[in-house]
């Protein structure tokens, strides 16, 4: 730890945040010469100033400053059903929900492959759990990213509509698939109860459900509150409200953060005139570029630069294999779906980021099979290589996934611009 | 204390309390009061001493960061609202109101306790308290009503500058009082001037420190392509401040009111407006939370121990106050409006007061028998008084604003929708 680091132990949190914030904002300016996102430059101060590089900041720290997370969260997904009017939807057709099921379970079979693939070689049979976790959590795919660089560069277009939706939705299929393939995975190890496989499905399509109907029960509300108010400042008040109140209930009642406040925003801009939603995403726009900075500062504080040793064979091919599945399937499903040819070329390109979801679906799965290895072992000596194996499965899911974020959360972002870039909807004076 | 008969996610009870605080404040705008009535009610409704109780001490004690972020906002805006331009029109004539104010407060709560009560410490303790007030109150009315004029200014610069002098006053008159606690109980005298130097240093540093941050906030201001980023540069710079307050004994409202008038005074007045907006955007949210906040602390049961030195307190501090500023106004020959209404607006008094009534009861406990007393006397008046501060000392702003004509017309609250 450099000899500096004691000093500022008694720096509160609001002193470091306060630094953090402007370290970030000037970050972000001096990335952008470059022609990157700005939110690299706040990655990379929290991940200077977090426990892997400086210890500025703490675990604990962080943990104190967690809700920034759900909030910057909810205001993204706000922000994502406010930008899918029907209207907008509509041209893109079908092809919108082929290009969703095609990424997401492209990507899930690609990568279970391939991990089973890996394993086999190097072990002699393949994994299939291991494989399964991985293509499960393979499929998620974090909204914020992509979403800031839209905002940051003022996209227009088809291609950014229609990156919005499928960022969007495609949370809702991942819950599905992780559902599914977490099932099967915990069915093939011991241990597991009968009858698992069914409520797999049930549980995750519960959690949807209630989202979206929890979600579109607040957007009305809202809809019908914020439609008398004339005042910019009041509706400012009354989206935050909201927002906190999705992100709120979602944490209550074990529901899609993101899809909660999605379908809030998609009530607002599918029942009100196209002025009033102007009204409110105009206020929320001057909000996000500081929610921005917070949440990738404190994102990048949470990366684990160690954690890149660990990567190994099994993040390499990880890696490879999701950017495959997501930039072939978004690609093969745009061309089943008829869509257009500038979506078919550079949809997949937007959707590499992944942070803070996967991590936590292996956070779920860490915990899990630790329990479970905890009561295999106390069932006795022959199956203590099965609760071994348990365990190590669960160390090496996080691990891994820890690390390849890392990655994917600096790519994606990268990625995403020139994606954008390259299909004309950055309009020119952004461009510099 | 009782503890949260619910326990929901943080995030949960905040929007809670801003969407009761946002619609409980509307419903005081038809009774001609200002919203931030609503707000605390809403707090308080919900609060551990209220009705539902989904805010147990706990998630209170979470969520104080919020009071320093949004003490750290209205000072800021205080400083922006003092450019010396606007400030010379006054000349001394803030000085004399600020100084008589204050040791008007002082001297009558000081001659009334002991009146009442016979003891020159506990005197000596509860004057200290009294020429405390704060900011938040007066600010959120004047931005809520859009006021403006020489009144508004005015208030401005008082309730901003007062609490140096409080500072000054607090240090000075506690460190009195523990000298004769201290004699009392048989110890020695400390010599003279040494009590003045801690405040005074800490009014110096804020200063300064406020200065130099606000220089280089300025300067920083100044390059930014885009001002929609204004807002991300205030926020960090509120964010410092409150922390570095914290961490070197600065005043938090002195430090950031200094980035506020160093950023006024240095850059032109389109630019500073432009800024103003923007925050003033997010005003109202920090606002509801912040107010809302402090009305869940109200405790209505410690009114009951109000007693004859809280009757003496308040009237004593209210009598100080408005009357030295009139006198202050007077002396230095300001106009009429401001000598006429400008004590109304200086009455709150919050969390400043119950925060050095703390610090009292912290410095006094071990000193002996007769100190912890005025140390619980004192935090128990102090909070129930604060509870009739807190109400009554903006609905008297907005009065005497309205009084005054700084309220425009259009923000009159309207008689139907």
């Amino acid at each position: 730890m450099p000899p500096g680091a004691d000093v500022l132990a008694d720096f509160s949190p609001l002193l470091r945040l306060g630094l953090l914030t402007i370290v970030g904002f000037y970050a972000g300016r001096l990335v952008r010469p470059l022609r990157l996102p700005s939110i690299l430059g706040y990655m990379t101060v929290g991940l200077l100033a977090g426990p892997s590089v400086f210890e500025l900041f703490r675990q604990g720290h962080l943990e104190d400053l967690a809700f920034i997370n759900e909030i910057a969260l909810g205001f993204v997904a706000f922000s994502v059903g406010a930008e899918l009017s029907l209207r907008a939807v509509r041209g893109l057709g079908r092809g919108l929900v082929t290009i969703i099921l095609a990424e997401c379970l492209g990507t899930f079979v690609i990568v279970l492959l391939a991990v089973a693939a890996l394993t086999a070689h190097l072990s002699g049979s393949a994994d299939w759990p291991l494989a399964l976790i991985f293509g499960a959590v393979a499929c998620a795919s974090a909204p914020a990213g992509t979403v800031a660089v839209i905002q940051e560069f003022r996209a227009k277009g088809s291609l950014t509509t229609a990156l919005y939706a499928v960022v969007g939705f495609d949370d809702g299929l991942a819950i599905l698939v992780f559902g599914f393939a977490y099932g099967m995975a915990r069915a093939l190890l011991p241990g597991s109860e009968t009858g698992g496989m069914l409520d797999a499905l049930i549980l995750p399509v519960e959690e949807i459900v209630r989202s979206l109907v929890v979600g579109a029960a607040l957007g009305f509300v809202f809809s019908l509150c914020v439609r008398r108010l004339r005042n910019p400042r009041d509706i400012l008040i009354l989206v935050f409200g909201f927002v906190l109140l999705g992100a709120g209930l979602s944490e209550l009642w074990h529901m899609s953060l993101i899809l909660t406040n999605m379908m809030v925003g998609f009530v607002l801009v599918n029942t009100r005139s196209m002025d009033l939603v102007r009204r409110v995403s105009g206020q929320l726009g001057e909000l996000m570029p500081l929610i921005f900075v917070l949440f990738f500062a404190v994102a990048g504080a949470h990366l684990d630069l160690g954690a890149l040793s660990d990567l190994g064979w099994l993040g390499i091919v990880y890696v490879g294999g999701r950017m495959l599945g997501k930039a072939g399937g978004a690609s093969a499903g745009a061309a089943l779906g008829g869509a257009e040819p500038k979506l078919r070329r550079y949809l997949g390109w937007g959707l590499h980021t992944q942070a803070g979801v996967a991590i936590g679906l292996a956070l779920i799965v860490k915990d899990d099979f630790d329990t479970l290895s905890k009561s295999l072992l106390a069932q006795g000596t022959e199956v203590a290589a099965q609760a071994q194996r348990v365990g190590w499965i669960g160390t090496t899911v996080i691990t891994t996934i820890t690390a390849t974020c890392i990655l994917f959360e600096v790519i994606g972002p990268i990625l995403a611009k020139m994606a954008l870039d390259r299909a004309g909807e950055i309009p020119p004076e952004v461009r510099e | 204390m009782p503890e949260a008969a619910w326990s929901l996610p943080p995030l949960l009870l905040l929007s809670i309390l801003i969407a009761l605080g946002f619609y409980v404040g509307k419903m005081m705008r038809y009774l001609r009061l200002p919203a931030i009535i609503g707000y605390m009610i809403a707090g308080f409704a919900v609060g551990p001493h209220g009705f539902g109780t989904i805010l147990g001490d706990h998630e209170l004690g979470a969520l104080s960061f919020i009071n320093e972020i949004a003490l750290g906002f209205v000072a800021f805006t205080i400083g922006t609202e003092l450019r010396l331009k606007v400030l010379r029109q006054f000349g001394k004539g803030i000085v004399f109101i600020i100084l008589v104010e204050s040791l008007a407060a002082f001297l009558l709560v000081l001659l009334a306790v002991y009146l009442v009560s016979g003891d020159l410490p506990l005197a000596l303790i509860f004057a200290a308290v009294a020429p405390a007030s704060a900011p938040a109150g007066t600010v959120a009315v004047i931005q809520e009503y859009g006021a403006k004029g020489s009144l508004t200014s005015a208030l401005y610069a008082v309730v901003g500058f007062d609490d140096g002098l409080a500072i000054l006053i607090f240090g000075f008159a506690a460190a009195a009082a523990r000298q004769l606690l201290q004699v009392e109980a048989g110890g020695p005298l400390d010599a003279g001037l040494a009590p003045l130097a801690g405040p005074a240093l800490e009014i110096a540093a804020s200063l300064a420190v406020g200065g130099m941050v606000g220089v280089l906030f300025s300067f920083l201001v100044r390059k930014l392509g885009n001002l929609r980023e204004g807002l991300i540069l205030v926020a960090a710079v509120v964010f410092a401040c409150a922390g570095l307050a914290e961490l070197a004994h600065l005043s938090l409202i002195l430090t950031n009111l200094m980035v506020g008038f160093m950023f006024a005074n240095t850059r032109d007045e389109s630019l500073v407006h432009r800024l103003g907006d923007q925050i003033s955007g997010v005003m109202p949210l920090v606002y509801i939370l912040f107010f809302a906040l402090a009305g869940a602390h109200l405790n209505p049961m410690v009114l009951r121990s109000l007693g004859l030195l809280g009757g003496a307190y308040v009237i004593a501090r209210s009598a100080g106050l408005m009357g030295g500023a009139y006198l202050g106004a007077l002396i230095g020959r300001v106009e009429d409006k401001i000598r006429k209404y400008l004590g109304l607006g200086i009455l709150s008094q919050a969390g400043v007061a119950i925060g050095l009534a703390l610090i009292v009861k912290a410095e006094f406990t071990g000193l002996s028998e007769h100190a912890e007393q005025i140390g619980t006397v004192v935090i128990t008046t102090v909070t129930a008084t604060c509870v009739l501060f807190e109400i009554v000392g903006p609905i008297l702003a907005k009065m005497g604003l309205a009084r005054a004509g700084e309220i425009p017309e259009e923000e009159q609250p309207p008689a139907g929708r």
